[in-house]
């Protein structure tokens, strides 16, 4: 086959997209919206959930509790709700509020929170389980108390972080933290 | 919220990468298209997800997903113009038994497939068609000429 004859051919064979008529279109019905009953049902679940999560109530968040007494302020930031398997550090800052030095204070923590949590660090580290002495606390210094922990049981877990210097009383700071699944 | 953004912006990011990458890609799959479309999850995972397996953030991420077909069904259901952009419309691939040349590269389909598929009808010519639509969904229709269709002679005898 010659060029020529090919270049024919295949005019013969294929026209312009102009030249090609549409298909009949489908005919304009009224589109009106109708539901069967569960989809109204699930819908609304849907809605809940992400409007819920908009709103932020299924993300992290963070609470601060401050407490006093005995020449000692405790202030606690910790997770108040978390997700399973997140880390999140619990902050704990010791002031002295009293005029004269404190020699040894000690911050402890609630052990039947902590053990609902898993991969705990604390610094500085603990001098006994769950304990940590912090020294020669000037007046008006502040130390800050750090323990990580990891999600581990869903739900809600309370506890307390205390912080006792000597004969004073202590002073304790309750936690509550709600795990998601 | 983080996560229902996130859902979002890859929901409509991956909608239009669809759209854009054609139709055939939808129908039977090549290795190469199989590939990619393997890949987009599991390039869009790590970001929707980030570090966090919870049920919670699977919970959250998946109603947000369904909402979003819902809402796009809804849209394109209620709205034709919206519903040809998402789900896009036929193109005419052969008329009165001739290929629309144009059609055919921009949606890169042989005619060898055309063919295929009008074997699969029973017809062996091109002659033979009235149209061969790509459908929205990756699919090739033929509609045979009709008797009233076939008075209608085509310029050309030749086979295709």
């Amino acid at each position: 086959m010659t060029g020529t004859t090919s270049t024919a051919a295949h005019r013969n064979r294929t026209i312009a997209e102009s030249q090609a008529a549409d298909p009949p279109k489908p005919p304009e019905l009224p589109r009106p919206i109708r539901f069967y009953r569960y989809q109204w049902v699930g819908l609304a679940v849907i809605l809940l959930v992400v409007g819920l999560a908009l709103f932020g109530v299924f993300g992290d968040s963070v609470a601060e509790t401050r407490v006093a007494g005995g020449g000692l302020e405790l202030r606690v930031e910790y997770p108040s709700r978390f997700r399973y398997q997140q880390v999140s550090p619990i902050r704990v800052w010791l002031t002295n509020q009293a005029d004269e030095p404190v020699d040894t204070a000690i911050v402890s923590f609630s052990r039947a929170y902590l053990l609902q949590f898993s991969n705990l660090t604390i610094v500085p580290s603990p001098e006994r389980p769950f304990e940590v002495e912090v020294i020669d606390l000037a007046p008006g210094e502040t130390r800050l108390v750090l323990a990580e922990i990891q999600a581990n049981h869903y739900g809600k877990h309370a506890g307390w972080v205390a912080a006792t210097a000597g004969k004073s009383d202590t002073v304790r700071a309750e936690l509550s933290t709600t795990v998601y699944p | 919220m983080e996560t229902v953004l996130r859902v979002a912006f890859f929901y409509f990011f991956i909608l239009l990468g669809m759209r854009a990458i054609g139709k055939r890609e939808f129908s039977q799959l090549s290795p190469f298209e199989m590939v990619t479309l393997l890949l987009i999850p599991e390039l869009a995972q790590q970001a929707l997800v980030r570090q966090d397996f919870s049920a919670t953030n699977a919970v959250v991420a998946l109603s947000t997903l369904f909402l979003l077909v819902f809402l796009t069904s809804l849209a394109a259901y209620r709205m034709p113009k919206v519903g040809a952009a998402i789900e896009g419309e036929p193109t005419v691939l052969v008329y009165n038994g001739r290929f629309v040349q144009r059609s055919l590269a921009l949606e890169r389909v042989s005619p060898d497939e055309i063919y295929s598929e009008m074997r699969k009808s029973g017809l062996e010519r091109v002659e033979q068609l009235k149209w061969a639509l790509l459908e929205a969904d990756g699919k090739i229709s033929v509609i045979p000429l009709a008797p009233e269709d076939k008075q209608i002679k085509p310029r050309s005898e030749t086979v295709g």
